[in-house]
């Protein structure tokens, strides 16, 4: 600031007073310094950031450092306070500025800034502090729960399982929509897909190799009409249409894949959450077994499970299952139909074991049509039963000690009626005893 | 009802020569139980019709007569 006239004049570095940017800073009364830096934040305020993100003005720079490159005038001594003040004020315009511009909501801003009160008296913009880091509670982090037993398990590991988080959210998401493969390629393909593997081909390769599920084939007709087991082992053609059961080469015609049950069981059971709740409701249904109920609420009220408890068959991992199958035509137009064959652990709580993931596929026929013989699919499974009803040892439990013998039983088979007889092997409708349980006669 | 293969089934038998017997009940539920030995013994006649080689239509009216095809791997499972 400098003092020329007897009168304050301050040196103006706005728009208007430099001539558009032409000349240097001009130097203005005090009352014109004020209506020129006013109309100046104004339009920088209107203009938006733009001039804001512009460095500071080096004239500003030139009289913060006490001289004026313009006038070429040196500082009075006695004027230093005021200079410095004027100075700091047109610094501190600038840095207004900016503060503005960061205010979230511009036009909020603009109708402040136009209104008639003093620019200075914007309040200042708030400290916003780093928020502090979580401290740790001292509490140690539950261990990561993975078996080492070769059973149904995830080969990932803990890291890879980071790494691949992506990939497997996006397939989950694709099951639980019931995405077509061309929606799957085309979501892939998004620039935005975050996912390592960008085609269904390797995220399906990707997934199949994550899981390893325990499986075994075995060999059936090559129409479907039976599978070769039991008294068929050594067959080499189908009893009903006669086909080959091997190709010329010596490999089988065709084969069934089964899923095994003691592995689903002692993948379930191995959950340090699902098994240990399990094992809570094996204990309370024994418990509740033992009293009278009036009338029949769940499976534990029922003749076969407190047969099995009489005769000491219900352990701390016995897991009773109920079966069911049913015909499923696949695609409706062609009529290819399979029969999946389903277990249900009924050890879960009533909510849980309705749920999808919970029914534990065994065995699908293999179509086209329905099999001929349902009841040769079912021998590879009865025999598993057998060794569950047996127990398998080494069953390795979350929050046990020791390792655990497995052992479920099969207290349900849920099928509808022609499906029921189809199984059991009864006549159906056609007969004069319609009932399977009682010997109601017709006529 | 004779004239068709269809069969019925009524609370009373309504042949003449058969007094009007009860068949079937739901109040009482007089009718006998299946047990595992009946379900096997007649798993055990329809499977021996089959193995002596007796005709399509002995097999057939047994089968109709008991409800029971053959040997099951839940119901009656073979010896």
């Amino acid at each position: 600031m400098q003092s020329s006239d007897g009168k304050d004049r301050y040196p103006c570095s706005c728009f208007a007073g430099m001539d558009g940017g032409r000349a240097g800073p001009q130097m203005v009364c005090r009352a014109t310094w004020f209506i020129q830096n006013a109309s100046e934040k104004r339009r920088g305020l209107s203009l938006g950031g733009a001039a804001a993100r512009q460095p500071p003005s080096p004239n500003s720079q030139t009289v913060s450092a006490g001289g004026s490159s313009g006038g070429g005038a040196p500082a009075t001594p006695g004027l230093g306070s005021a200079s410095g003040a004027a100075v700091d004020q047109g610094r501190f315009g600038n840095r207004r500025r900016c503060d503005a511009d960061e205010t979230p909501e511009s036009s909020v801003a603009s109708s402040n800034v136009s209104s008639d009160e003093d620019p200075q008296d914007v309040p200042p913009p708030e400290n916003f502090q780093d928020p502090q880091p979580e401290t740790d509670d001292g509490a140690p982090l539950a261990p990561i729960y993975q078996t080492t037993t070769p059973t149904n398990e995830i080969r990932l590991s803990v890291h890879e399982f980071k790494n691949r988080a992506t990939d497997l959210a996006l397939y989950s998401y694709t099951v639980h929509h019931d995405l077509t493969r061309a929606a799957i390629a085309d979501l892939l393909n998004l620039s935005t897909s975050a996912a390592k593997y960008r085609s269904p081909y390797l995220m399906e390769h990707f997934i199949d190799a994550s899981v390893n599920i325990e499986t075994r084939a075995v060999d059936c007709c090559v129409n479907g009409c039976l599978a070769f087991t039991f008294k068929r082992a050594q067959q080499t053609a189908c009893d009903t249409c006669g086909d080959p059961s091997f190709k010329s080469d010596g490999k089988p015609a065709r084969q069934v894949t089964y899923w095994s049950l003691a592995s689903w069981l002692a993948d379930i059971l191995g959950d340090p959450v699902i098994g240990k709740s399990m094992l809570e409701n094996m204990e309370k249904a024994r418990l509740a077994a033992d009293e009278d109920a009036d009338g029949v609420h769940d499976y534990y009220h029922s003749e076969k499970f407190r047969f099995l408890r009489d005769r000491g068959l219900l352990g701390d991992t016995f897991v009773p299952v109920n079966l069911g199958s049913d015909g499923l035509q696949f695609w409706r137009q062609n009529g290819f139909e399979g029969w999946p064959i389903v277990a249900t652990p009924l050890s879960l709580s009533s909510k849980q074991r309705s749920n999808n993931k919970y029914q534990l596929l065994l065995a699908v026929t293999p179509g086209p049509k329905q099999p001929v013989d349902l009841e040769s699919f079912l021998h590879p499974i009865v025999e598993e039963l057998n060794q569950l009803a047996r127990g398998i040892p080494g069953l390795k439990v979350p929050n046990l000690p020791t390792t655990q013998v497995l052992r479920a039983g099969v207290l349900n088979f849920t099928t509808d009626q022609p499906g029921g007889d189809k199984l059991t092997r009864f006549k159906g409708v056609n007969s004069l005893v319609y009932n399977r349980l009682r010997e109601v006669e017709g006529v | 009802m004779a004239a068709s293969n269809h069969v019925y089934y009524p609370s009373h038998d309504p042949t003449p020569g058969r007094a009007n017997k009860q068949l079937f009940s739901a109040y009482t539920l007089a009718t006998p139980r299946r047990t595992a030995a009946s379900i096997a013994a007649n798993a055990s006649a329809a499977e021996n019709s089959l193995s002596e080689g007796q005709s399509v239509a002995v097999q057939t009216r047994l089968q109709q007569k008991t409800g029971v095809k053959g040997y099951s791997l839940l119901f009656a499972p073979s010896p």
